[in-house]
């Protein structure tokens, strides 16, 4: 312990030497432009962005740059998509990071990572920008810390495939969905406060993506309150079948652990666990697992639950002979005893389906025990973070296949599974549309034209070259599952 | 307006006052004995309610019969192909034209077939219709998928039947159709069939 937190100080210092030593600092002020500031910079420099109203999409392809909004008497560095753009900040440079910035009205991110590592996005302010707020797809090693987010149709902060990530102290509200883990693996959520969502915090496996597991997340000491605006995700996509009034939500994720939140006023449960069938009875993926197993439920204080459960829930409940929806119901494969699941406390609680859970631990907690942290029999306290040691080795997007693999996973998956309705139509009916003709897809992909009343616009990806388009769009072609 | 606009007004306005007549002269004549006067089909005859097809659907799959697109060892297949094959071009114009002025009559053919369960449908029509078809069924002219809106199940099913089998969607001029082959080759399992024509029966309603 000791000296893991030793080496972990040194790397910071380190870290931080090495970028003073070779950053240069460019400023950019109102009326000038972000994007160029970042073509002109190097790996290791910082950007610093004053006050004022810019409306741009930045892209940041190279490794190492800092995005600093600067704000001066509460006036910020306001990135205004006017809903025309599609994105504010679109990264895939490693060791990337962003803070103090407010961003609105943008079609589709605030942020969104498209598979770089080793990333930071903290302190920003984001209302109302589409589809996703902060959303790393495809990362390792990263940290979304003390943003608030609001008004976005999907995912305020998605994790998408991404593995060892902390999300901590954030504020989410008036989103249909606060926090989402999916697809993904050692994720730390910490200490966010969630509440008037449609649902607070999900963890779990959307089928048809190429990371197929969702594991080891540890939900801890967040705020999960009163998650019961109505559903307004685009009809159809996946997030509109989560019912209005969810707390947490577990779907297919495995080793989750839920301990010491505070989750009261959630209409419909505060705490529900189930299997893929939950939202859509045709989630077949024959490489993922949509049992949700090893879920640990402790010592969360829950009250005020159930109020008012939401459509099939409500007539799920009637059939158990309750008008109410439960603090904590397991659906589904998650009854089962051998999912391996358990709770603790559980007489606390109105639960429904939790007959065949172990108990687990949960100890009282002294004060001297919380000051050194020294227990860690039955708790998750101990552990600190899900973030490495030391950096992940950055992600290169080579020029061949492989290459277009990450491109794919990295931007493509972020609204495309093979055989489920995300943000834009599934790749199968891709692959049904164009045959085997890539050169088709990737000059489309360039300059969209929207052909689908009912699916948001498709953003333009002609900032990737020609040839890495039409290599993408042949994986895209070769995928089955 | 330059004088030839002026012309052109003019000579439409005159075709628009005399075409309803022709048009459902021609519709009655070669179409309604099986579709029925009301386009909304005939299910004892296979024939398919017509009054939701857009008018480049309908052409499109009219001059598909003409023009061999469609495997006439099927008996419907066939007797649709013979009648066809005996128009001249402007009849089956003005057929088009009277289909287009018929009232929706979704409701009257659409039976939901027994066995199929809607709500499964539901969520394979997302995963695998909607983004062609839409959410709601309405058909999409801008990808070539028509509406799915007022037909019946057995229809649904015959027809994808015929995509997966190879009996449609094979002409190498038949763009749309060739790339609902190659969806069917996603959905093989009868039953399910069953439960999407369930929920399109459910969106007809």
């Amino acid at each position: 312990m000791i000296r893991k937190t030793i080496f972990r100080g040194l790397w910071l210092c380190s870290m931080a030497l090495s970028s003073l030593a070779i950053g240069a600092v460019h400023e950019v002020k109102d009326g000038q432009s972000i994007q160029a500031a970042v073509t002109k910079a190097k790996a290791g420099d910082i950007i610093k962005v004053f006050p004022g109203t810019y409306h741009e999409t930045i892209y940041v392809d190279k490794d190492d740059i800092s995005l600093i909004g600067i704000v001066e008497n509460g006036e910020w560095a306001h990135l205004d998509g006017e809903k025309i753009l599609n994105d504010a900040i679109l990264y895939s440079g490693n060791g990337f990071s962003v803070e103090w910035f407010k961003i609105t009205k943008y079609k589709g991110n605030a942020i969104m990572g498209q598979s770089g590592n080793n990333f930071s996005i903290r302190n920003n302010w984001v209302i109302d920008t589409g589809l996703y707020g902060i959303f790393p797809e495809f990362g390792h090693n990263g940290l979304i810390e003390n943003n608030i987010l609001s008004g976005i149709e999907d995912a305020a902060i998605y994790v998408g495939m991404s593995d060892y990530i902390d999300v901590r102290n954030n504020q989410v509200f008036d989103n249909v969905a606060g926090i989402e883990v999916e697809n993904s693996r050692h994720v730390l959520v910490e200490g966010n406060v969630a509440r008037n969502n449609t649902g607070g915090i999900l963890v779990f496996i959307t089928p048809g993506l190429p990371i197929k597991s969702s594991y080891d997340a540890i939900v801890r000491r967040n705020f999960v309150t009163n998650n019961n605006t109505p559903n307004f995700a685009i009809p159809g996509s996946l997030v509109a079948g989560i019912p209005s009034g969810t707390g947490i939500l577990v779907m297919s994720g495995d080793k989750v652990v839920i301990e010491d939140n505070i989750i009261t006023g959630n209409n419909t449960g505060g705490i529900i666990v189930t299997s893929g069938d939950f939202v859509t009875e045709v989630a077949s993926d024959k490489d993922s697992d949509p049992h949700s197993d090893q879920v640990e439920i402790r010592n969360n204080v829950m009250f005020d639950n159930g109020n008012d459960p939401d459509g099939e829930m409500k007539l799920l409940m009637l059939s158990k002979f309750s008008t109410k929806g439960p603090d904590i119901l397991a659906y589904q494969s998650a009854t089962e005893k051998e999912r391996g699941s358990c709770i603790s406390r559980r007489e606390a609680y109105r639960s429904y389906g939790l007959e065949e859970w172990a108990d687990c631990d949960a100890p009282t907690v002294r004060a001297a025990d919380a000051v050194a942290s020294a227990s860690d029999i039955g708790t998750t306290r101990q552990l600190t973070t899900k973030m490495l040691e030391a950096p992940a080795d950055p992600r290169i997007i080579t020029a061949d296949a492989g290459g277009a693999e990450v491109i794919y996973n990295g931007i493509c998956a972020g609204c495309h599974a093979y055989n489920v309705r995300l943000i834009g139509p599934p790749a199968l009916v891709i692959q049904a549309q164009y045959g085997d003709d890539a050169q088709a897809i990737a000059n489309y992909v360039a300059e969209p034209v929207r052909r689908r009343p009912d699916f948001p616009n498709m953003p333009p990806q002609g900032h990737i070259s020609e040839e890495m388009r039409l290599l993408v769009a042949e994986y895209m072609l070769g995928l089955d599952g | 307006m330059t004088l030839s606009q002026k012309l052109a007004t003019l000579l439409l306005a005159i075709s628009a006052l005399s075409a309803p007549s022709l048009a459902d002269d021609a519709y009655q004549t070669h179409c309604a004995s099986c579709h029925d006067a009301t386009g909304a089909g005939n299910p004892s005859l296979g024939a398919p309610n017509l009054t939701l097809f857009s008018s480049a659907y309908l052409q499109r799959q009219l001059r598909g019969f003409r023009e061999g697109w469609r495997d006439t060892t099927a008996p419907y297949t066939q007797t649709m192909s013979s009648a066809v094959g005996a128009l001249d071009a402007d009849v089956i114009a003005e057929a088009v034209l009277a289909i287009n002025r018929l009232p929706d009559s979704r409701k009257i053919s659409v039976a939901k077939p027994a066995a199929g369960n809607a709500d499964r449908g539901a969520d394979l029509y997302t995963a695998y219709c909607g983004a062609c078809h839409g959410t709601t069924a309405g058909g999409n002219d801008a990808l070539g998928a028509p509406s799915l809106l007022g037909l019946n199940g057995r229809y649904l099913a015959r027809q994808y039947g015929h995509f997966s089998d190879g009996r449609r969607g094979f002409h190498a001029d038949d763009r749309y159709g060739k790339q609902m082959t190659r969806l069917s080759r996603s959905l093989k399992d009868p039953s399910l069939i069953d439960d999407v024509s369930a929920y399109v029966a459910q969106l007809s309603q």
